[in-house]
């Protein structure tokens, strides 16, 4: 028996062996490649990622606005920032196996060692960037709630909840140290493993508070990014959540351009490469924008407001009237870019000012007498007037009813005034409402709305802004959908400019280019080869004649709306052609009242600085998320301006004025045959009297125009930078504007 | 009738032969690279191999002194040495329950305590317990009765269970697990009633998926890292991390774990197969130039022999220990004295089952238990129990049976040839 066992025990053995035996030769001969394979993959190296550079902003003559330069972060891993127990728990492992706290700490020591290092690296992070505890855990609380979001997207993208690569990465929670900065950070924080300097970059700059808005700013990556990323496929372009993007203005627009690739490097042990690929960094972007101009209007502009009583804003924006060019666009108030940051929510909360508001393309207004000349024009174009057709002014269009349909010359004036009987140039020149109602009567809403149209109202002006509306065409179709009537009354409001009809000062200032040129295009703000197409506008030139004649006589005529504001000395050999405009203006909330009650039943009334109820309820919900309100309830607490009227009595408007400068003979005749070179606009908030306030304000910015461009304005010299005309012989698809 | 010390008997040289051959190749292994990961830091190759080296010319000198005694004599005092042992596990539990280190004489090694630390070397007290045990059951089974009725089976299992609850506390599942086949082979071997054994087994049986689920997830994933190779079968716990709960393994594991806790088997099989037919050579490759294998030189010390050697390496270890369990045998076939007979089974049965389950680990047969490759794994209590063990069943083979020793246990009419 017992050898009989001894024999199965053996037999077992040897089974076992057997098996043993036969997976040695699977693995190691029949299958030997597959994990030689494996081995050498083992020896690779983790592929590294080399960092790129944003590219550079500059203006029309190449002058530096925006760039990267080299600075240091101090980056804290993210397990840290987000207090993750795992990443607590793997830390504590490894710093007791390190033998940090020495070798036979147990692991409550190291645990209690750890979290008092954290929390003296907070104090030592507070004191080293002198802003305080709550503002270092305002930052934290920032990138984990961005970290997070990025998270739940990919989860949900991906299926299933699985650490993301972000989570293993150190983030910026103290940015843009300089060198010395950074030594003394590298001497405090070096005893921390989980704190590291790290070689970054920042964005500088360097146009000042005139060019903030256009230049915008970068922030940082969030979830929605990198769901709408246009590189979401290139894998060395696409968005981390450690990037910055493009947040506003150009820095958002010319994002695609401005984005570099980064680089790669894979390599093995054993110091092979695999793949090098150096980082490419991201493409220029070049203004049309004349930065020297841009200031120097900022500045006047600026020293202009500050003499009027109600005013504290407006736009100016100026175009080569060729090429449609952005030279110039002045956004007043402006804030600085270096600190927008920190003091973002003082510039929130400047109601009255809205220094952060985008006026020359994201606010509009409604255009007032600047439309006339179209008005005109179409009128002429469709035969409803004639050259000479005459339309008597006499202070009101029904003399049945003076108090309605009244021309400005009768309004607000003790002694009643008319303009008789005025053709169209006249009418122009004078602004005369009468004129316009009758010709806007006769050619109906509709036909008129087709002419807006043709002149850009209503669409976007092309610059590509995210901040960009499109102002508002009265169209039937837009009409219906915000549910008015059209009537014959609409057809008189919408030829003064009134009513409906809304216009950005960029529109405002291609409006004025088409009038000089006769065609229209879009505006651009980024010089490239590419000229965009050119619709050529219809009109017999005996009726531009007569549009361009009475805009010459709004500034050049003793009885032109303009003529002591506007008119420049014909020495300069330039006559400004243009044309006034305001628009009724109602004052604009600037804070509002919410009777609110919170969670302890407790009631009060919280004054919120905002323009609109929504933004109002959007800031008091941030401020104060678990209070209970009624919608209904707030109100209006102040406006701007405080009277509803101005000092004489009239209601307040907007100022417009709209011009371009032509070239003129010694006698201060426009040379007509001259193509004309630069078309402006100048837009006062609150400004009162178009004529008065902006036609002041265009005659200096016609003075910066002139000593800023000089030999420049001459459009056959050409403003545009040749550069990047050279070689394409631009053969524009030329259309007819249906 | 003793035979005297330097005569090991036919047998007795072959074990010798072979195991010089296995210590030989595990120096060699330790050689193999400058320095070797220990615990995070490098140690230089010479000072370990240094050490190993010394361990194993006091085990000879601890084999010398043991055919010296004779088995007989250390069975005689068996019950008194497995008590010592038993003894010497207690520190480790005090420790692991009570935070009492002894004066950090119990270090704690990845969350277990398992050796006790003496200057200059560290102990552990579960290696001796195997010897120990052995030699104990040998001297009780030699009655019959002891193994033939269930009352007489009683104490060796309670002989099992007490060293098996005090080594898993510690916690050291793969020294316990060793205990099994051992237990097994000895009653087996003793003519133990196949009804017995079968109820044993059936018991275990039952036990077994509870004492699983008792385990801590590490231990689950290790013990599941068998099925967790296959790719199809990972991908069935992500699909459905709910019906496969039981494995203790989440659907994030299962998604990592090549690179988590399959990281080892993984690269000790890459190790292994790269080795291909005559392996990389010494001091070669991939595995053994860099870092990448955790415990190369004890556990996963097979992976690195093959990865050198190749196939052939492994064939030359793999016989060296068929040569040793052959000798063995036929050493317990020629004892007439069932003590010895018993010891010469049971010291097969150890090393045998320690081999079976470190290359079976190491090539992804089996769970990864911690287990050390008797005479190659660095480790000196290891290498002591071993030649101990061996001593032992040399010491079998030099001695003749007494000619007062009872009448050999078998019952059944089967002559046995007694060789001189």
């Amino acid at each position: 028996m017992f050898e009989q066992r001894i024999k199965i025990l053996l037999a077992m053995m040897g089974f076992a062996l057997a098996i043993l035996v036969v997976r040695l030769i699977d693995m190691q001969v029949v299958h030997a490649h597959v994990y030689e394979q494996q081995a050498d993959r083992a020896l690779l190296l983790r592929p590294k990622t080399l960092p790129t550079v944003r590219g550079r902003i500059l203006d029309r003559t190449g002058k530096l606005l925006v760039s990267d330069e080299p600075c240091w972060d101090i980056e804290v891993d993210y397990g840290v920032l987000s207090g993750d127990p795992d990443y607590r728990k793997a830390m504590i492992r490894r710093l007791k196996r390190n033998g940090k706290y020495g070798r036979s700490s147990s692991e409550k020591d190291v645990s209690v060692r750890f979290d008092g290092e954290v929390k003296q690296m907070w104090l030592d992070l507070a004191l080293f960037f002198d802003g305080g505890v709550d503002d270092m855990a305002n930052r934290v609380d920032s990138i984990c709630n961005r970290i997070e979001a990025i998270k739940v997207d990919v989860a949900k993208r991906r299926g299933f909840t699985a650490p993301i690569r972000e989570e293993r990465m150190g983030h910026a929670v103290v940015e843009n140290l300089t060198d010395q900065q950074q030594v003394r950070a590298r001497s405090i924080f070096s005893r921390y493993s989980w704190v590291k300097v790290e070689d970054s970059t920042k964005r500088v700059y360097r146009g000042g508070m005139s060019l903030a808005h256009i230049l915008g700013r970068v922030v940082p990556v969030t979830a929605e990014h990198m769901n709408s990323d246009v590189y979401a496929d290139d894998r060395l372009r696409s968005l981390t959540g450690t990037d910055r993007i493009g947040g506003a203005g150009i820095e958002y627009s010319m994002e695609a351009q401005l984005r570099g690739t980064r680089g790669e490097f894979h390599g093995t042990r054993t110091g092979e490469v695999l793949t090098s690929t150096a980082p490419v960094p991201g493409s220029d972007v070049q203004l049309t924008i004349r930065s020297d101009l841009q200031t120097r209007l900022f500045e006047m502009f600026g020293e202009q407001i500050a003499e009027l009583p109600y005013s504290r804003s407006g736009s100016i924006v100026v175009l080569d009237a060729q090429s449609r060019e952005c030279l110039a666009m002045v956004s007043y108030p402006s804030y600085d870019p270096q600190t927008f940051g920190e003091h973002y929510n003082l510039l929130r909360d400047d109601t009255v000012r809205n220094p952060l508001a985008f006026r020359a393309v994201a606010r509009h207004y409604a255009p007032g007498s600047i439309v006339k000349p179209l008005v005109c024009l179409a009128g002429l174009i469709e035969g409803q007037i004639t050259t000479s057709s005459t339309f008597d002014c006499q202070g009101a269009l029904f003399p049945s009813k003076p108090d309605r349909w009244r021309c400005w010359a009768a309004a607000g004036s003790s002694v009643r005034r008319r303009h008789g009987p005025v053709v169209a140039w006249e009418a122009i020149k004078y602004s005369c409402n009468i004129f316009m109602y009758s010709t806007g009567q006769l050619l109906g809403a509709n036909k008129l709305t087709t002419y807006f149209d043709m002149f850009g109202l209503g669409k976007a002006s092309g610059t590509g802004l995210r901040e960009e509306v499109g102002g508002i065409n009265p169209t039937p179709s837009f009409m219906a959908s915000i549910a008015r009537p059209i009537t014959p009354g609409s057809a008189r409001q919408f030829a003064i400019g009134q009513a409906e009809v809304a216009a950005t000062p960029v529109q405002a200032a291609n409006l004025m280019a088409s009038y000089a040129t006769g065609e229209f295009r879009h505006v651009s703000l980024v010089c490239s080869n590419d000229e965009g197409p050119v619709w050529e506008l219809p009109g017999d030139p005996n009726y531009w004649r007569v549009i361009r004649r009475g805009m010459f006589g709004v500034v050049n005529d003793t009885d032109g709306t303009a003529f002591t504001q506007a008119r420049i000395p014909t020495e300069s050999g330039y006559v400004l052609l243009g044309k006034t405009g305001s628009a009724e203006a109602v004052p604009a909330p600037i804070s509002y009242e919410i009777p609110y009650e919170d969670i302890d039943g407790k009631t009060g009334i919280k004054l919120v600085f905002a323009n609109t109820k929504s933004d109002a309820i959007g800031f008091f919900l941030h401020d104060y998320p678990d209070a209970t309100f009624d919608p209904r309830d707030i109100e209006v607490a102040d406006r701007w301006p405080t009277s509803m009227t101005a000092e004489n009595g009239r209601k307040h408007s907007h100022a417009w004025f709209v011009a371009y400068l032509q070239e003129c003979d010694a006698a201060g005749q426009p040379l007509w045959d001259k193509k004309p070179s630069i078309a402006f606009a100048v837009m006062v908030e609150y400004g009162g009297s178009g004529g008065r306030v902006s036609g002041t304000i265009a005659q200096r910015v016609a003075d910066v125009l002139l000593n800023v461009l000089g030999p420049d304005l001459d459009p056959d010299f050409s403003t545009s930078t040749d550069r990047f005309r050279d070689g394409s012989e631009a053969v524009s698809d030329r259309e007819t504007s249906p | 009738m003793r035979r005297p010390v330097y005569d090991l008997t036919q047998p007795g040289w072959v074990i010798a032969v072979a195991v010089a051959i296995l210590v030989a190749m595990g120096l060699a292994a330790i050689c193999a690279s400058n320095t070797v990961p220990v615990g995070g830091r490098n140690v230089s190759s010479a000072v370990m191999a240094g050490k190993q080296a010394g361990v194993a010319v006091a085990c000879l000198a601890l084999s010398i002194l043991i055919l010296r005694i004779g088995y007989m004599q250390l069975a005689r005092m068996s019950y008194p040495i497995f008590f010592i042992c038993l003894i010497l596990l207690l520190p480790m539990i005090v420790s692991k329950y009570f935070g009492f280190t002894f004066g950090g004489l119990v270090p704690e090694s990845r969350g277990a305590f398992r050796s006790i630390r003496l200057p200059g070397f560290s102990l552990q007290p579960s290696e001796f317990m195997k010897v120990s045990y052995i030699l104990a059951m040998a001297w009780y089974l030699r009655f019959r009765k002891n193994y033939r009725t269930i009352d007489g089976l009683m104490l060796p299992i309670l002989f099992s269970i007490i060293p098996m609850v005090l080594i898993l506390f510690e916690p050291d599942l793969g020294t316990v697990l060793l205990f099994i086949p051992v237990l097994f082979g000895m009653l087996f071997v003793a003519g133990a009633r196949i009804k017995h054994l079968g109820a044993i087994i059936l018991l275990g049986m039952v036990v077994a998926p509870f004492t699983f689920m008792k385990l801590h997830s590490y231990q689950k994933s290790r013990i599941m890292a068998v099925a967790l190779q296959s790719k199809t079968f990972r991908a069935k716990i992500e699909a459905d991390p709910e019906k496969y709960a039981f494995t203790g393994v989440n659907k994030r594991e299962a998604q990592e774990w090549e690179v988590s806790s399959g990281m080892q088997l993984v690269r000790s099989k890459a190790a292994l197969g790269s080795g291909g037919v005559f392996g990389q050579g010494w001091g070669k490759g991939t595995y053994v130039e860099y870092n990448f294998l955790p415990d190369r030189h004890n556990d996963f010390v097979f992976a690195i022999v093959g990865h050198q050697w190749g196939h052939l390496g492994c064939l030359l270890v793999l016989g060296c220990y068929v040569a040793i369990v052959i000798a063995g045998v036929e050493i317990a076939s020629v004892t007439p004295e069932p003590c010895g007979r018993l010891l010469a089974m049971g010291v097969v049965c150890l090393i045998s089952a320690q081999t079976v389950i470190n290359v079976g680990m190491t090539v992804g047969l089996m769970p990864i238990t911690g287990m050390t490759l008797p005479f190659v794994s660095y480790g000196g209590s290891s290498l002591m129990t071993n030649f101990v063990a061996t001593a032992l069943l040399i010491s079998v083979s030099q001695n003749r049976p007494f000619s007062l020793a009872r009448k050999p246990f078998e019952w059944g009419d089967r002559g046995h040839s007694i060789q001189s």
